[in-house]
């Protein structure tokens, strides 16, 4: 395979002005026939040297409560689980699972149909039991989040297309085994960094939300007043990792994510399932604000008109997976616009489908 | 009761709130005095800089005692006035009142938590609730708030801000312009100035999208506003011929930073935020030559403090919280400058501890009660 590096600055600085590469020009290589240029044919090893990963797996045998501190420890959403018995990875454990488990462990009765699997009755046993579940039986039994693996050399293009669908992270093997993550954050952030290199994502970046057909959508939304474990049932029920938090004016207010729950196991808050909403979020503002030492704005939102490009720089920026849509300023939510939304709008020969 | 600012404000100083009549009345006065301010209050030296104090009562009076009392003492208040404090309501209503009694002594900037919106989340509007019962006096500040000047400029030399720098904004008068009087925007002039962050290493690379046209500024991780640097800064200065910029905004541990090459500051005035941080906290006094002095206190000792739980009055009770004798000798009394001390923190309860019947009642049952009225 002929590699030939090549200095793209050149070429793209003209319109982007001051050029701030984070990416090392030596390592870059073009296929013959096959121009580099186009974001998809990176290779995923290239995001890896990028991300700088230390890369977290959890053993399979201890308990889904230890796995949820480990995930919290290390500031990570999600983390490949290992069966030591069957020496393979299980699945991805993440807080929907999370989420899952806490549902099953909090529900008196639930139906369970014979086309259960294994792992999910012997769970729903434990839980009930109140004994300790081993996190490989919960990983992935949400069936979000399956263990998907690709190479190093592997282009983004197949990531890409799984990445504009349901699973959301892949794990990258090498000869060695694990190597790392990449998952859609770490590609957009990629992209984001490294923008003038590809100028047919810049395009897409430079339309309104609008315009791209991303302005109108179904709102997932509960009143503040709810409780948080109505909250979570809704987004289990709805297939959504997060809702939109409103007012009585419906105006929205807040943002309350699946991941929230991460507040709830980290000191065994239990009783905050049944506080409002409307609580919950204000006691996460306010633990995450003491640590961070500044606040920030309760509900992460653009307008219709802003730009895809200016969305994904606040979701890179606040570290949000999602942001809501608002015709007007203090409006309510008309549309939400996710990290899957942005693979669907730069990734070829996907027709972007109405939900 | 007969309008009398100077028995109010004597009432606030022992922590006795106000009637809601009496606050609609103070607010409705105020906004009609702020109106005729424009949006950059021009201000001379000497005079003392206050940042967040956050309904943090007991330790605004500590500011007092160490600066010296209203209006024997000039201040400008940076915002964040409210919220997270147990004392939010009786915090602001006391500077309401100072500013209406001496309006060339008093100035108070707007802080990216006088708004409703994060007011709602993060402590002000629960207070109110329980306080009053009913969300009135929640309602008359918050349209108050739409009120407040958005920065100040002391004798043409020290910008004094909430937040920080704008890439929409490159000189003063470009502020004058803005039409302030509204909710603040999630983006924009006005959303920026009290939102953005100066940040001496950027963590997050300016780049991107219109990176251009920003130069040094980046989206900032609070979700409004900007991050930026020191040319920024120095642009800034440079451009509008000042020599300081001063903001709050940001926890401090030691009460205050000084940032590139003392170009920028940042005052923090609520000592052991949240009654956990542990941090120290400061004013910043200007002196009539300009000179700038950080001065450094600690949280106000416990036992002038009213602990809630220890010292609470029936339910409903606006006057539950009646001084006693330490308070009474404490006031009037101007402290010495505080050398640092040791931090007790730990010694009250967790805010957020949710068996804490500051709620209103039982775990979700008072909570759930008091929200829902308010929806009807």
């Amino acid at each position: 395979m002929q590699t030939i590096s090549r200095d793209y600055t050149a070429e793209h600085t003209a319109n982007s002005g001051k050029s701030t590469n984070a990416v090392d020009h030596s390592s870059q290589s073009e296929h013959e026939g096959l121009s580099y240029h186009k974001w998809y044919n990176v290779p995923c090893g290239e995001l890896l040297t990028a991300a700088h990963q230390n890369v977290v797996v959890i053993n399979g045998d201890v308990p889904v409560e230890s796995a949820c501190e480990t995930l919290i420890n290390n500031g990570i959403s999600s983390a490949p689980v290992w069966d030591k018995d069957r020496n393979v990875f299980v699945g991805m454990f993440d807080y929907r699972d999370v989420v899952t488990y806490v549902l099953v462990g909090l529900s008196k009765d639930i139906p369970l149909d014979e086309s259960a699997s294994m792992e999910f009755k012997e769970l729903v046993r434990l839980a009930r039991s109140r004994e300790p579940v081993p996190v490989k039986l919960a990983a992935d039994i949400s069936h979000k989040n399956p263990f998907y693996s690709v190479l190093e050399q592997t282009h983004l293009l197949q990531v890409a297309e799984l990445f504009s669908s349901t699973i959301h992270r892949v794990a990258v093997m090498d000869s060695n085994g694990l190597k790392g993550i990449i998952s859609q954050s770490t590609v957009i952030q990629y992209l984001y960094k490294n923008i003038e290199k590809f100028p047919d994502v810049q395009e897409v970046f430079a339309k309104s939300i609008r315009e791209l057909g991303l302005g109108t959508k179904a709102i997932i939304a509960v009143e503040g007043s709810a409780t948080v474990l109505d909250a979570l049932k809704l987004m289990a029920k709805h297939d959504v990792s997060s809702l939109a938090v409103l007012n009585a004016s419906g105006g929205i207010v807040a943002n309350l994510s699946m991941s929230d729950i991460k507040w709830v196991m980290r000191s065994f808050k239990f009783n905050l399932l049944w506080q409002t909403c409307l609580h919950f979020v204000g006691f996460i503002d306010s633990e995450q604000g003491i640590m961070d030492g500044r606040d920030k704005l309760p509900v992460f939102d653009v307008l219709e008109t802003s730009t895809l490009g200016y969305a994904v720089g606040k979701m890179i920026a606040t570290k949000a997976h999602r942001v809501w849509v608002v015709e007007r300023a203090t409006g309510p939510p008309v549309s939400v616009v996710t990290l899957t939304d942005v693979f669907r709008m730069i990734t070829p020969h996907l027709n972007p489908t109405e939900e | 009761m007969s309008w009398d600012l100077d028995v109010f404000i004597e009432r606030l100083y022992r922590k006795q709130l106000l009637s809601e009549n009496i606050v609609r009345e103070l607010c409705e006065k105020t906004k009609e005095l702020l109106v005729k301010e424009g949006n950059v209050s021009q201000v001379s030296a000497p005079v003392t800089l206050v940042g967040d104090v956050h309904g943090q009562f007991f330790d605004v009076l500590e500011i007092f005692k160490i600066g010296g009392w209203a209006p024997f003492t000039n201040y400008v208040f940076l915002g964040d006035y409210v919220d997270r404090g147990y004392y939010s309501v009786e915090t602001i209503t006391l500077l309401t009142c100072l500013k209406l009694r001496w309006p060339d002594r008093v100035t108070l900037v707007r802080g990216n938590h006088e708004s409703r919106a994060v007011t709602q989340t993060y402590g002000f509007y629960t207070e109110c609730m329980r306080k009053y019962g009913n969300a009135n006096v929640w309602t008359y500040f918050t349209d108050l708030f739409d009120y407040l000047v958005l920065s100040v400029v002391i004798d043409d030399s020290i910008f004094c801000v909430h937040g920080g720098l704008s890439p929409s904004i490159h000189t003063v008068d470009q502020i004058r312009v803005l039409d302030r009087f509204r909710e603040i925007p999630h983006e924009g002039a006005m959303a920026d100035l009290v939102w953005s962050d100066p940040v001496s290493t950027p963590t997050f690379q300016p780049g991107g999208i219109g990176s251009d046209e920003k130069g040094d500024f980046a989206i900032s991780p609070r979700g409004a506003g900007y991050i930026f640097g020191k040319e920024v800064t120095k642009k800034f200065l440079e451009v509008n011929g000042m020599g300081h910029i001063c903001r709050a905004h940001q926890l401090c541990m030691e009460g205050y930073q000084i940032l590139f090459d003392d170009m920028l500051s940042t005052v923090w005035s609520a000592p052991n935020y949240c009654y956990r941080a542990g941090n120290m906290a400061s004013v910043l006094q200007i002196g009539p030559d300009l000179q700038r002095y950080f001065n450094v206190f600690g949280p106000c000792p416990d036992q002038d403090r009213n602990i809630p739980g220890r010292d609470r009055g029936t339910d409903g009770d606006l006057t539950a919280h009646y001084p006693d004798g330490n308070d009474d000798s404490s006031l009037g009394v101007l402290r010495k400058k505080k050398a640092p001390k040791k931090i007790v923190s730990g010694s009250l309860r967790d805010p957020f501890d949710v068996d804490d019947s500051q709620y209103g009642g039982s775990v979700g049952g008072g909570m759930t009660k008091v929200v829902a009225e308010y929806f009807l």
